[in-house]
């Protein structure tokens, strides 16, 4: 049987398909740019990632229910993730690496060879 | 440097800044210290990290949101009732250039109040996917005993 609690919590989940915005860090080096992500719960193989036209789409399905039934205390629960980034055209997309450790999606993406800077010798005469 | 500066920042976990009405929200709080001589909240020690407990019979189960942390930076202890988690989130490389940041890095201390005394040799604790879980049992002597009647 279903407390009165569970009943609420189950309706608003049928009611609002939640999604959390992961908080994400961007950095740029000389040579590639890097984005982490914090996903907590989410299996690697959960993981979705199109470059598409010019964006970056970052999906990650949370396939666990959140526990309700011996619940004390909440102060988070889990869903599914979403954000989605626009990325210039300096990238090479083909040469995209992602990858998960401790609930942090990070992804490296290679700058084109043509704008990574190049150091251009002087040459005496 | 005080304390607070060591705190986790940036992200969710931003200082909200002190107004009266914390204190006058708070009242119900301060009837619990008054006549419980508790607080009456599940946990103290700032916000981060996000923990839930479950309960179940003699287990008590806490998981904590800790993402990108890895174990050895991660310490968890058992001290009088309360379940303390301690530990610290690097910082990426200063030198690159940021064009976004929003994750929180520094150290954190989380505590969480445990409604029995737990067996302090059955705890069991699993990190995965950047979530902390705390497994503990309830102490034998305050398990209930049946007393056979002569």
């Amino acid at each position: 049987m279903n407390t009165e609690r569970e009943n609420v919590y189950n309706n608003e989940r049928e009611n609002s398909r939640c999604v959390i915005t992961p908080g994400t860090d961007i950095f740029e080096t000389e040579g590639e740019y890097v984005i982490k992500a914090d996903v907590p719960g989410l299996q690697k193989e959960n993981v979705d990632i199109t470059i598409d036209n010019g964006v970056l789409e970052l999906k990650g399905k949370i396939d666990v229910e959140n526990e309700t039934h011996d619940l004390r205390a909440e102060e988070f629960r889990l869903h599914d993730y979403y954000r989605r980034f626009t990325v210039g055209d300096d990238i090479d997309t083909g040469a995209v690496k992602a990858h998960m450790e401790n609930g942090v999606l990070t992804l490296v993406l290679p700058k084109k060879e043509e704008v990574k800077p190049r150091k251009i010798e002087v040459l005496a005469h | 440097m005080s304390a607070n500066n060591k705190r986790i920042h940036g992200g969710t976990t931003m200082l909200m800044p002190y107004t009266l009405l914390n204190d006058v929200f708070n009242f119900t709080n301060a009837f619990d210290v008054l006549f419980k001589g508790t607080s009456g909240k599940v946990s103290e020690g700032g916000p981060y990290p996000h923990v839930n407990v479950y309960e179940k019979g003699d287990i008590v189960k806490v998981r904590a949101l800790v993402p990108g942390i890895g174990a050895e930076s991660l310490n968890v202890e058992i001290k009088d009732n309360r379940l303390v988690i301690e530990g610290e989130r690097k910082k990426d490389p200063e030198t690159a250039k940021y064009l976004r940041r929003e994750r929180g890095y520094g150290s954190f201390r989380k505590i969480v109040a445990l409604p029995y005394p737990v067996n302090g040799e059955t705890i069991n604790a699993v990190l995965r996917d950047g979530i902390l879980t705390v497994t503990l049992e309830k102490r034998e002597d305050v398990k209930p005993r049946k007393i056979e009647i002569r």
